[in-house]
């Protein structure tokens, strides 16, 4: 029996409820984002799906408390020992907006690599001024899109890294380490979803990779043919 | 105990309104400060920014509201709880209805139903611009429930199997 039918059998005015309902109103913003996170990164399309990306960085922004706040999600996969760059996946990187060639790419994804080797820590850069721009490489790009304030966290899978997430400010000195506690537990559903994203690129690969070499192999001669 | 609610008990005995059923809600409007006093055993003094509030089992009419809930989520000027969004309202009813089978369910049938119920509704926060989440729990071991004349025939505990023990 079902609650429904359980309604209509047993119709609730038969019943008189007396007394006082007592009601505590709690603030769970913090474990209710993360919620919503992990139901959005369980879909496997989460990062090159326009929509739910725009979902995931309201979220972050309510997460760290700022409205105005730009997130971005670059990846760094590699097949095969070869950085693969899709649009797909490539939409939502503050990073690459205005990398073009392949060249440049690969040089700053290995720089980040690079950065983020020995160190699993998010890295923030609280006031983006010419000196740390010009200590840190990859900063410039962040800096050409409008950032003026920035945290950058590692995403890694096995010790490797296979993207960053990018949360910037327009605002010097908006973002201060109280944010990246406040973001913590969220950066585990983005390797998450980079490494769901990464499953799925690599079927891709693999599907086209068959469709495309296999008729020219020579013919299977086992039962499989019979 | 004697000390601490000695006054309280004896103001209410020269009550004997509000020893009985209130039907009547106008009858809590004169011993207001009375009927604080008893709410402070249920909320704390200290939590008087916390948002918290009694109301009729199962309907959006409060009888009482802590200021930041009156603030927050009582329509202006009146008793009733309202939300930010329709969408809310629509959900819990939906929540109230699984609540009170469930209290149903506990008393008459030994179901075994938690004595709370939650339901979590999101605020916009107009001056940061963005959404907050909120929980409300509900507690019902203040509730008791009867039935409104014959007891009506509940189906026997083996059909409800497949009701969910948390409604």
């Amino acid at each position: 029996m079902t609650i429904d039918e359980l309604v209509q059998q047993v119709p609730i005015e038969k019943f008189v409820f007396e007394g006082i309902t007592v009601i505590r109103i709690n603030d769970v913003t913090q474990q209710e984002v993360i919620n919503l996170m992990k139901e959005k990164f369980l879909d496997e399309n989460s990062f090159s799906d326009a929509s739910v990306y725009a979902e995931l960085e309201t979220h972050i922004q309510t997460l760290i408390g700022l409205k105005g706040l730009s997130v971005g999600v670059t990846p760094f996969f590699k097949i095969n020992n070869h950085y693969i760059y899709s649009d797909l996946h490539n939409a939502n990187s503050i990073l690459f907006r205005h990398l073009q060639s392949i060249a440049e790419k690969d040089e700053i994804s290995d720089y980040c690599k690079l950065l983020f080797r020995d160190s699993n820590r998010p890295l923030l850069f609280d006031t983006l001024q010419e000196q740390v721009l010009n200590d840190v490489q990859c900063l410039q790009y962040y800096f050409r899109e409008g950032a003026r304030s920035l945290i950058l966290c590692p995403l890694k899978q096995r010790n490797n890294l296979i993207g960053l997430l990018e949360i910037s400010s327009p605002e010097a000195g908006q973002l201060l380490p109280l944010h990246i506690s406040r973001i913590e537990a969220a950066i585990p559903l983005f390797t998450l979803g980079l490494e769901k994203s990464l499953e799925h690129l690599n079927y891709e690969v693999d599907k086209v990779i068959k469709k495309n070499l296999l008729p020219c192999s020579p013919p299977w001669n086992g039962s499989l043919q019979r | 105990m004697q000390k601490l609610y000695g006054q309280v008990i004896k103001e209410l005995e020269t009550r004997p309104e509000l020893l009985t059923t209130i039907t009547d809600l106008s009858v809590l409007t004169p011993p207001a400060e009375l009927i604080q006093e008893l709410l402070s055993a249920v909320f704390l003094p200290i939590t008087a920014n916390y948002m918290y509030g009694v109301s009729l089992p199962f309907t959006f009419h409060s009888v009482y509201a802590s200021p930041r809930f009156k603030e927050e989520l009582l329509k202006p000027g009146t008793s009733e709880i309202q939300f930010p969004d329709a969408n809310s309202r629509q959900k819990l009813e939906t929540e109230m209805k699984h609540f009170a089978y469930g209290l149903i369910l506990k008393k008459y049938l030994g179901y075994n139903n938690p004595d709370s119920s939650r339901f979590i509704y999101s605020y916009p926060d107009n001056q940061s611009g963005l959404t907050h989440y909120m929980e409300m729990r509900m507690d019902g071991r203040f509730i008791d429930v009867h039935p409104a004349g014959e007891m009506p025939p509940l189906p026997p505990p083996v059909l409800l199997i497949s009701i969910p023990t948390v409604l």
